[in-house]
């Protein structure tokens, strides 16, 4: 029996469609989707809703969260409006996205970067400092690493990889840009972006997801803009 | 294939449009609507009221069954609720309870 289910281009479901096994979706889909196995939104594919599975590939339209256990890979003709959260993502050329991106571990160990090695630098009292900042993790992995700052060899492998993967991951949030949330006001937030920043930082009302201090990006919630447009239009007064 | 599949393991809980086949292999609940065959393969679970061209069953169906053109109760096959179609057949080893209407 065949177990992978297709949501055909003639076909439209509104409700859940939830369970075990691979899902490709050609048609639309508005409610919510969360499948164990692999998840494809094929070219066709419309759908209107959080979706979840183990990995995730869209060549169609996405309004809402996507959440990918593995990974998630947004391939050409992808366009996505909402959160995109898994351990590993991918955006292919001719995908489009707009909203949130959260790579990395998210209570879910990805596999070893071997990657983030040659990123490194070479040994400095930095980076032992940074070390020693796991003092509770001393036993193992920090005699290791003073006893590599003792014998100057590449001390690369000494850095705790949990730290190795956040940098890395927030390296790569960095490229994309703050996504505006809500259209009619993208166009006012460009305006008064200097004026939020003379304001501090906005209030944070969007919800925050775990270990958002390295990889989240700060997006300026609605009331925020409206008060840094109230305060551009006083002082224009 | 322009055909709409329900997997073993998939549950869908609402309405189904489709404007192609569906195979149900798995559970739908809440209402499936094709204008082309439903096929309901042996395991699979519905429980909604469903609207077809023609109807092949060999799974369960709880709810009101309608057909534009035929309706085969396959052996295996147990459906509790209406059946309306132009044509039905019940194979030996179907279990069946409801109405019938053929439209005569």
């Amino acid at each position: 029996m065949a177990d992978a289910t297709v949501i055909g281009r003639g076909t439209r479901i509104r409700g859940k469609v939830s369970g075990s096994g691979d899902l490709e979706i050609d048609g639309q889909v508005e409610g919510e989707v969360s499948v164990e196995g692999d998840l494809t939104v094929g070219s066709t594919g419309i759908v209107s809703s959080d979706l979840a599975g183990r990995r995730i590939i869209v060549r169609g339209a996405v309004q809402g969260d996507v959440t990918g256990e593995e990974s998630i890979a947004l391939e050409d003709g992808a366009r996505v409006v909402g959160t995109v959260r898994a351990p590993r993502v991918a955006i292919l050329p001719g995908a489009l996205m707009r909203g949130r991106l959260e790579v990395g571990d998210f209570g879910v160990a990805p596999p070893a970067r071997v990657t983030t090695s040659s990123q490194s630098k070479p040994s400095s009292p930095s980076r032992v400092a940074t070390t020693s900042h796991f003092a509770p993790a001393r036993a193992p992995a920090a005699s290791a690493a003073s006893a590599q700052s003792r014998v100057p060899a590449p001390p690369v492998i000494a850095q705790p990889r949990a730290s190795a993967q956040a940098a890395h991951a927030a390296k790569r949030i960095e490229v994309a840009s703050p996504p505006p949330r809500h259209s009619e006001v993208s166009a006012l937030a460009l305006d008064v972006e200097q004026e939020q920043e003379e304001e501090g930082p906005p209030s944070s009302e969007m919800p925050v997801p775990l270990n958002s201090d390295e990889n989240s990006i700060e997006i300026p919630s609605v009331p925020s803009i409206k008060k840094g447009a109230r305060g551009m239009l006083a002082k224009k007064r | 294939m322009s055909s709409t599949v329900i997997g073993a393991g998939i549950t869908i809980e609402g309405e189904i449009f489709a404007d192609e086949e569906v195979v149900v292999q798995g559970v739908v609940r809440g209402k499936l609507s094709s204008k082309e065959a439903i096929t309901v393969e042996h395991g699979a679970l519905v429980e909604a009221d469903v609207d077809g061209g023609s109807f092949a069953v060999s799974g369960t169906i709880t709810g009101n069954i309608s057909s534009t053109d035929r309706v085969d109760l396959l052996s295996g096959s147990r459906v509790v609720g209406n059946v309306r179609a132009g044509r039905i057949t019940i194979a030996d080893g179907a279990q069946f309870k409801g109405n019938v209407d053929m439209d005569v």
